[in-house]
């Protein structure tokens, strides 16, 4: 916990410019939908950000059971970096779906089942975040959120199959599809890459916000055990002496 | 079928992408300096 090794990795940056590029690359260079026109190409971001966060979201709660069974801080620490990067990508998912319904649905938003629970998961995992700020007890921080981490994670079938179980506005799913992906082939592809690549952009932020948490979690264990003034430089505290 | 302004939505839809994930990006290496400076250490 107190290492003094901090060591600037500085390759998972040049991933995921790389990445990035190579999805903007390919999206761009793909023949538009011959119905949604351009505008198909909004897909090849919002489905990407969907799955990253299922993903995300499936690592926390993985992360979170290592935890509860190892009791070993580095798996809190995964588990808090997917959790991070799962909502960024969850509100992606959410912003850029409403930029694509704005234009095609005519609205920016409807209380449809999969747009409504998709914005409860991120509000849950918001909750996620902001119960780790409760304590700075790393063992009480790491216990109630690894509970959560896990209990939350019904959240994303539930995400997934909303467009089977109800009848919902929002198309059913594109690659995870029974009857197999309803696209051109060159489509998919596409999609394919997108998808890869944003994978890439989250395993390069993991590794990132995972220096950053162990980090964090140093400088919380420096301030704990050191022997400084009481509240901050303003107030020390007062001398106890016998008779005052 | 043919909608207005379609590139717009496209653009906006992709800066709005590259937007968000460079400023998160900078936030976790901006976190890491301030860490690294408040440990003592090389930032």
């Amino acid at each position: 916990m107190t290492s003094t090794q901090h060591r600037t990795t500085v390759w998972p940056w040049i991933v995921m410019a790389v990445a990035g590029l190579h999805t903007f690359v390919a999206s761009m260079t793909v023949s538009p939908d011959v119905v949604q026109g351009q505008l198909s190409r909004i897909m090849y971001v919002h489905v990407p950000a969907a799955w990253l966060a299922y993903l995300a979201f499936g690592v926390t709660m993985f992360a979170s059971a290592m935890y509860l069974w190892k009791k070993d801080f580095r798996w809190d620490r995964r588990a808090l970096a997917s959790a991070e990067i799962g909502v960024l990508f969850t509100a992606l998912a959410i912003g850029l779906g409403m930029i694509w319904a704005k234009p095609t649905w005519g609205v920016w938003w409807t209380w449809d089942a999969r747009l409504t629970l998709t914005s409860i998961m991120f509000f849950v995992y918001l909750g996620y975040l902001a119960l780790r700020r409760t304590t700075d007890n790393l063992d009480v921080r790491a216990a109630r959120s690894a509970i959560f981490g896990v209990l939350a994670v019904v959240q994303v079938p539930l995400v997934h199959f909303s467009v089977i179980w109800w009848r919902t506005l929002h198309q059913p799913p594109t690659l995870l599809n029974p009857e197999g992906p309803a696209m051109d082939t060159a489509m998919v592809i596409t999609l394919l890459i997108a998808v890869a690549s944003f994978t890439v952009i989250y395993v390069a932020m993991m590794f990132k916000r995972i220096e950053l948490a162990r980090l964090e979690d140093e400088v919380l264990v420096a301030d704990q055990t050191s022997s400084g003034p009481v509240a901050g430089q303003a107030v020390t505290a007062p001398g106890l002496t016998k008779g005052s | 079928m043919e909608y207005a302004n379609e590139w717009n939505w496209v653009l906006l839809a992709y800066g709005v992408t590259y937007f968000a994930l460079v400023v998160y990006a900078s936030s976790i290496a901006l976190r890491i300096s301030r860490a690294r400076k408040r440990l003592g250490g090389p930032s």
